[in-house]
């Protein structure tokens, strides 16, 4: 048994091996010392032996354990059902995404007609830096800023989309400088 | 087969609800959940109490492990949350820094946990490291191969069998009969 063992601490033993080593820890308390006696002698060998808790501590913790009720698997469905139980959840969500997806571009489409603002926020009664960009020129109020602004859109212009779709923002940008 | 495997089989056997098989994950894993809280705690009786904790929090969560990463990494996430609740929970400070599972087996860890290990328990590991060297020493060549190259060099049977040129059931008894050996000389020492 103790040769059954010492296969069981290598994952060497089968299913049904490894069942009656259990069966016969449980029976014979000097079996599970060996275990111990084994996990501390590999422990030993590969140096990681550095301080030994108190022998008594496996007990203890065996003792914490047993009072507690009976280990409760959590699957809620018994294994043959779970691959239904996944399409129906996968099924769920690729609707609830059709349905979001639908609905938006609906809503873009009959406020396509009205004209964008040119500007979606400034404070009141300050007047806005800049009023309009293109691809690679700005119109800004500020002329001094404006050298400054165009050099950045027309280097990242091959980053930028030249096309729209129906409901979908072609791109958005915020643009930052510190004034010298 | 790695320790991810050897494991596998016992943490199955107690999510079917088998206690008797998580008593042998704790009484492997003990001393390195240890050595890890001692890197949190440094005092000897709030190690034991605290990893004694981990263990009924890990068997309370088992059903929930899937087996994504090995046992111990798992085991040993746990481990460090323990920790730094419980140093919360005190307010005090936890490590600035956290290491990796590998990376806790190379560090000065150990010099904490040997600051909190009382004189006995740190002449006892000394006495056990001893021991279980001095025997290896004395055992016939094939039973001493073995065995390093398992508990070691963490070889499976059968590649211990393809570098040995023997069975795996040879290697299987070489690897018993050396454990059985050194167990001998350690009983005594870890009865007294």
């Amino acid at each position: 048994m103790k040769e059954k063992l010492s296969a069981m601490m290598d994952g060497e033993l089968s299913e049904h091996e490894q069942a009656c080593v259990l069966a016969e820890l449980s029976r014979d308390p000097e079996l599970k010392k060996t275990w111990e006696r084994f996990q501390i002698i590999r422990a030993a060998l590969s140096k990681e032996l550095d301080a030994v808790v108190s022998v008594d501590l496996g007990n203890r913790i065996a003792e914490g354990i047993r009072e507690l009720p009976p280990f409760v698997s959590d699957r809620k469905f018994p294994r043959q059902w779970r691959p239904a139980t996944r399409w129906v959840s996968t099924m769920a969500l690729a609707a609830s995404v059709a349905v979001v997806a639908i609905t938006g571009v609906r809503w873009f489409s009959s406020n396509e007609s009205q004209p964008a603002p040119e500007q979606i926020a400034v404070a009141p009664g300050q007047q806005p830096d800049f009023i309009r960009a293109g691809l690679t020129r700005w119109d800004t109020v500020k002329p001094e800023h404006a050298k400054l602004l165009n050099t950045y859109l027309i280097e990242h212009h091959e980053f930028t989309p030249t096309t729209s779709m129906s409901g979908v923002m072609s791109y958005g940008r915020f643009v930052g400088y510190d004034s010298p | 087969m790695g320790v991810r495997s050897e494991d596998q089989g016992l943490v199955g056997r107690v999510q079917r609800g088998e206690k008797a098989a998580f008593d042998l994950l704790v009484l492997k894993y003990q001393h390195k959940v240890g050595k890890l809280i001692g890197r949190y705690v440094f005092d000897r009786t709030e190690v034991e109490d605290i990893t004694q904790e981990v263990f009924i929090k890990a068997y309370r969560a088992l059903s929930g492990f899937r087996g994504d990463s090995a046992f111990y990494t798992w085991l040993y996430r746990i481990a460090v949350n323990t920790a730094k609740n419980y140093l919360e929970a005190q307010a005090r400070r936890p490590p600035s820094t956290d290491l990796g599972v590998e990376g806790l087996e190379t560090s000065d860890v150990a010099d904490n946990l040997r600051d909190v290990a009382t004189p006995e328990r740190r002449m006892l590991a000394n006495e056990i490291a001893a021991t279980v060297n001095g025997t290896i020493q004395s055992l016939p060549v094939d039973l001493r191969i073995a065995v390093t190259l398992r508990d070691i060099d963490g070889l499976s049977y059968d590649e211990i069998a393809h570098v040995m040129e023997c069975p795996i059931g040879t290697v299987r008894s070489r690897i018993f009969r050396a454990r059985e050996a050194i167990e001998r000389e350690l009983k005594p020492l870890l009865e007294r």
